[in-house]
């Protein structure tokens, strides 16, 4: 017998992505995607997000890494819900993984779920995995000309936060030009300047992830 | 392209529609494929070959459709198949054209037991 | 997907080339900016002295009549 399909042929993971984000719309949760190179400080960020935030708001962090649990630990010594994601290989997290560790999460009662991806700057800007928001992070040492290098993940993401720079002084990275190259890629863009080690530029980084949950929230 | 990305792809659907309707066995997988989608089929055919053995779908037929790569011209209405990917309008040498097929990559339907 | 990178959900990018002609300095990084700042493109090239204009583009995010657009709107003549 004939079984009508018209399914397409890489739509599988937006199927998924969907559900997830109507997982996180029927819980009134904001849930942000966090990607960027291995080494950007997106582990650090979210550990000075959680000491500022975790009083206002109920939040959980999702984990991706190939292997072991160093970050999650990391989260879970502040007294967050964590869950580690292991890709055992893969280069990025997909819907379905997300999808198969959130009834792991006490929903109900969260506000912001950030999901810290895959230390890559490639493939995590292909895959939605039902985030509200993607946030891109670079840090100093990586080079101002990488905007241009990874349009995509630039593109895609919401706000672009611009770590470590503390180090300015010791590098040759042009502030000015990267600003410059990742607004032309994106106009309008939020770009955000950040030290962990000098606790700069993070009270910022919280209003905007508080506005976003405010905003998510209200409808 | 990815075929072997595309051929997980069309595994993935298979086995789903084939549980969902009760077959034991797929003999045909019907593809709609783009003319702009660049798909290697000898690719695609040896990587699904590979990944259906042992399979539902093992052995099966794939028919492959080509749709034709068709612009609308948003300023003189003209439509057709798009010649030598020559996104100028024929008729008015306008560039505003719209891509109305040419991009799919679809499985269209099967043929189970 | 993407085992070992097979990765992109629907294929990497779409390259067009353009032969524009009007190009001087200022305008055609005045294109450069404005292409690269629409949704679905990637990567522009443009050779100012033979107006050679590569752009790399995700047709599904950005419509080609937007690129043309562009060029239009400069007053530049784009053939392909």
């Amino acid at each position: 017998m004939e079984v009508s399909v018209m399914e397409d042929i890489l739509g599988g993971n937006d199927k998924i992505a969907a559900e997830n984000a109507q997982i996180f719309k029927n819980n009134n949760i904001f849930a942000l995607n966090i990607i960027g190179s291995p080494g950007a400080g997106k582990t650090t960020l979210l550990e000075k997000t959680i000491g500022k935030l975790k009083k206002s708001l109920n939040m959980a962090i999702i984990e991706g890494d190939l292997f072991t649990s160093k970050d999650a630990d990391r989260i879970a010594s502040h007294e967050i819900p964590v869950i580690q994601i292991n890709t055992s290989g893969g280069c990025h997290l997909d819907a379905a993984m997300v999808q198969k560790v959130l009834p792991q999460l006490n929903l109900a009662e969260l506000d912001l779920v950030i999901i810290e991806n895959v230390g890559n700057l490639v493939c995590p800007a292909e895959f939605n995995i039902g985030e509200d928001s993607k946030a891109a992070v670079l840090s100093i040492t990586e080079g101002d000309d990488k905007p241009l290098k990874y349009p995509l993940i630039f593109k895609e993401a919401a706000v672009s936060i611009l770590n470590k720079v503390d180090i300015l002084p010791f590098t040759n990275f042009d502030m000015a030009s990267a600003k410059n190259d990742i607004t032309c890629l994106h106009p309008g863009i939020e770009i955000i300047e950040t030290s962990c080690q000098q606790e700069s530029g993070i009270d910022e980084w919280c209003k905007w992830l508080e506005n976003a949950v405010k905003s998510k929230q209200n409808g | 392209m990815h075929e072997m990305a595309m051929a997980e792809g069309i595994m993935d659907i298979v086995k789903d529609y084939a549980e969902k309707n009760n077959a034991v066995k797929v003999h045909t997988i019907s593809l709609l494929i783009g003319e702009m989608t660049g798909v290697v089929v000898d690719s695609l055919e040896f990587c699904f070959k590979a990944l259906s053995k042992g399979t539902i779908a093992e052995n099966a037929e794939i028919k492959l459709k080509n749709v034709p790569l068709v612009g609308h011209c948003n300023d003189c209405n003209w439509q057709g198949h798009i010649e030598n990917y020559n996104f100028f309008c024929p008729h008015c040498k306008s560039g505003h054209m719209d891509i109305i097929s040419g991009r799919e990559l679809r499985v269209e339907y099967l043929e189970v037991d | 997907m993407c085992s070992t990178c097979g990765c992109s959900t629907h294929g990497q990018g779409t390259q067009i080339q353009f032969f524009v002609t009007g190009y001087d300095a200022d305008n055609a990084k005045a294109v450069e900016k404005q292409l690269l700042g629409l949704p679905g493109v990637l990567h522009v090239h443009i050779h100012t002295h033979d107006g050679e204009t590569t752009i790399n583009y995700n047709p599904s995010k950005t419509r080609l009549s937007e690129l043309t657009a562009v060029f239009e709107q400069k007053g530049l003549q784009a053939a392909i």
